[in-house]
């Protein structure tokens, strides 16, 4: 019996090393981290990579719901804290955190990721690296590029989320698709554009500005210590040449893309129709996109590489002004042809622009080529880089008018 | 015989597909794909099910001609007592060292992908106690542990590779056979190698209750594991596209911790954790178990339950000095290892069984 008992004790004291393990880690001494970026500055002469981290303050969120009408509350306690920490080289930097911070880094919730536009411009070797190797970073996390320093667009005001890395999310993940002006890549696409020779990186493009709009919020008497407040906007594209920032897209250059791309969804293209046997006039109409498809073939033709890119779009009637009848069939015939026209014209500008200007292959030419012609790739992959600026691309653009919204003509004012 | 048990045939296959697949979901497609790139998962598909499909037949026909023997004893009665037992001392190191590595990698990986802060000693004295208390019960525990895991396995892999399709990319896998078949065969050594695995079949013969379906089983081991590994593979590249995956020492691991579905199925990796833990455990305590068995058989010990203790220190050994780091498990798995592993689970046995042929001997029934 007694030795039982012993057994039983022994057996049982196992248990206390169940409960936790080696590498444990509780909640409370995490430092979340939403949203990281990364800069390079200037101290004393000497170039530094800056670590820029979100982190997350839950009991921070809290007090700012719960104490909106009282007005008082603590001043610091904000939702997140931004901690930047300088270092030789990025790992050091981003160790360095924990210089300031009392919690550890906990970057399995980080959502956004944040270039500056002077990093990405310089070779991103080093940051892939350690994004790579990191063990817990999402693949799911996006990349963006900011014009200006990652610093501050990670302190950027948010305005309808309490937390700035889930409003960067929103916009990625729910609003880009009504628009159609910027694109955004993850990390695990940024990393397969990179090591594919045949293709280049293209991601989202944030830009800081100052708004006016939220000066007349505030809480109660706070008003003062609210510093210059700045948001976010995610509009274009930052294109890459391999590892290497070269140059942006603007809005309507990244719809052209996403139509090359056969990614477009929803937005807008305004319309100026041409005189339609005089009956028309030179009128406004909108085209509201709704979803696209593209296909890029690359064709051999006598020895010569050419490709060739179909893009299908489809929309509605969005806003026409002007009292004319625009919704018969052979209205939206026109408007077909014309709608096409405006896609082709803006593919042809966004390509000849990373193209010739950029040299970048962001629409993967180089990949298609490698799949379909496997042969004449292996002799010209070193060099694709070189060749692509010069490949003949032909657009063929058709485009849709489906519905016209909930109303066929115009109201007609009397 | 050292011990009274026994296998039924479909245990058997189930051993047999934990036993390839719990490694081999991690280390396969990783180490095929640097050789094969796009092509890696035709290594699988084909050339190692080809092999594999060797393997089961002579396995399998050895295990006709000598059904209540284990190859530490049909070596000696094909080859003499001096060459016989000269190949089961061999054997009895192969599988200490085989443990000793597979322990290594279970530690490895949680270590690496996980728990960076634990000694990786601590999980591999973990495992090998936890081994050791399996392998001291006998062989039918461990085949009953391997059928009470076995559905979560499936489970977890087929769920992986359905909630990973929304981001597949099946023009990934294009061009197909970019350097001809050449670049596939070169690829396929380690998928084979993985693949032959099954032949510790060998010290399970007299175990097996019904030797009518040792083939079949075995061969339903091998299509079953190809099937595994090719969808996994395949679904690697088809979400990692050929140029990224060779990034990864664990495309698998990745591939899990990608998936998210309406961003409410997410981070999934944990599984690959729960189908780690279970499966290497039923595989070390499976190759463990044919080093006890042939100690014990070298040694002519009665029981096999002596040898335990030593043979579990010497894998414990093993299984931290024997590497320094990680890259030199990868490289031993895709350059040594093969080798060392296909001449013991093919070479040894497809020539023991020729001389079977030959002399005649055997079984008495000859196929």
């Amino acid at each position: 019996m007694g030795k039982r008992l012993v057994v039983l004790l022994v057996l049982l004291s196992f248990v206390l090393g169940l409960s936790g393990c080696w590498s444990i880690r509780e909640t409370e001494e995490l430092a979340i981290i939403g949203a990281i970026g990364i800069d390079k500055v200037k101290v004393d002469g000497k170039e530094k990579y800056r670590f820029v981290a979100q982190v997350i303050r839950p009991d921070g969120m809290g007090l700012n719901q719960g104490s909106g009408g009282g007005g008082g509350g603590s001043g610091n306690s904000k939702p997140v804290w931004v901690i930047a920490t300088l270092g030789d080289n990025l790992d050091d930097a981003h160790r360095n955190f924990n210089t300031r911070s009392e919690r550890k880094m906990f970057l399995a919730h980080n959502k956004v990721i944040i270039l500056s536009e002077q990093v990405a411009k310089e070779s991103l070797q080093e940051i892939i690296d350690l994004l790579q190797r990191e063990r817990e970073l999402r693949l799911r996390s996006w990349v963006m590029v900011t014009k200006g320093e990652a610093m501050s667009a990670l302190t950027a005001q948010p305005q309808l989320e309490t937390l700035l890395h889930e409003e960067y999310e929103s916009l990625v993940d729910d609003t880009r698709s009504l628009v159609s002006k910027a694109y955004v890549m993850d990390l695990k696409d940024f990393f397969v554009a990179l090591a594919d020779p045949g293709r280049d990186p293209i991601t989202g493009k944030i830009e800081i500005i100052p708004s006016k709009e939220m000066q007349s919020g505030g809480h109660g008497g706070g008003g003062e210590g609210m510093s210059p407040k700045t948001s976010i906007r995610l509009t274009g594209a930052a294109v890459f040449r391999k590892d290497k920032l070269a140059g942006w897209l603007g809005d309507k250059e990244t719809k052209g893309y996403l139509y090359l791309s056969g990614k477009a969804q929803q937005g807008v293209i305004p319309l100026r129709m041409p005189t339609h046997g005089g009956e028309w006039g030179d009128l406004d109409v909108s085209f509201e996109m709704t979803r696209s498809s593209s296909k890029i073939v690359p064709v051999i033709e006598g020895g010569k590489l050419k490709v060739k890119i179909e893009i299908e779009a489809e929309g509605d009637l969005g806003e026409h002004e002007g009292k004319l009848p625009i919704a018969r069939p052979q209205d939206l015939e026109v408007i077909n042809k014309e709608a096409a026209r405006e896609i082709k014209r803006m593919a042809r500008q966004t390509l000849t622009k990373v193209q010739k200007e950029y040299k970048a292959d962001i629409l993967g030419i180089g990949d298609k080529i490698h799949k379909k012609y496997p042969k004449t790739w292996a002799a010209i992959e070193d060099r694709w880089l070189e060749l692509y600026p010069d490949v003949e691309v032909e657009i063929k653009v058709k485009a849709h008018v489906r519905r016209t919204g909930m109303i066929g003509e115009s109201l007609k004012i009397r | 015989m050292v011990e009274k048990a026994k296998i039924s045939s479909s245990q058997l296959w189930l051993l047999l597909f934990t036993n390839v697949v719990a490694t081999g979901v991690l280390f396969v497609p990783a180490v095929t794909t640097l050789k094969g790139k796009q092509d890696a998962w035709l290594s699988i598909a084909v050339v190692a099910t080809i092999f594999g499909l060797l393997t089961a037949i002579v396995i399998s026909s050895l295990a006709k001609r000598f059904p209540r023997e284990t190859i530490m004893d049909f070596s000696i009665s094909l080859w003499g007592r001096v060459l016989g037992k000269i190949v089961g001392l061999l054997y009895m190191f192969y599988f200490i060292h085989s443990t000793g590595i597979i322990v290594r990698q279970f530690g490895e990986f949680l270590v690496t992908a996980f728990m960076p802060e634990t000694p990786l000693e601590v999980f591999n004295l973990v495992l090998v106690i936890l081994a050791a208390s399996a392998v001291r019960n006998g062989i039918e525990v461990i085949v009953r542990m391997n059928q009470f895991v076995i559905p979560l396995i499936l489970i977890i892999f087929l769920g992986l590779i359905v909630l990973g399709i929304p981001d597949w990319q099946p023009e990934e896998l294009l061009p197909m056979l970019e350097k001809g078949w050449g670049r596939v065969m070169e690829a396929s050594l380690t998928p084979v190698f993985w693949r032959s695995q099954i032949a510790l079949t060998l010290m399970l013969i007299p175990f097996l209750n019904n030797h009518q379906e040792t083939r079949i089983s075995l061969i339903k081991a091998v299509l079953v594991i190809g099937f595994i590994l090719t969808v996994e593979t395949m679904a690697a590249i088809m979400i990692f596209g050929n140029e990224l995956i060779v990034n990864y020492v664990f495309p698998t691991f990745y591939l899990a911790r990608y998936i998210s579905i309406f961003e409410f199925v997410e981070r999934l990796e944990s599984l690959i954790i729960v189908v780690w833990v279970a499966g290497v455990t039923v595989k070390v305590a499976l190759w463990y178990y044919c080093a006890v068995l042939a100690a014990a058989q070298w040694f002519q010990l009665k029981n096999h339950k002596p040898v335990v203790l030593p043979i579990g220190v010497l894998v414990l050994y093993f299984s931290v000095f024997l590497f320094a780091n990680t890259r030199e498990i990868v490289e031993h798995l895709s350059t040594q290892a093969p080798f060392l592993g296909l001449f013991f689970t093919f070479v040894v046995p497809a020539l023991l069984w020729l001389t079977a042929i030959i002399r005649r001997q055997g079984g008495g029934k000859v196929g």
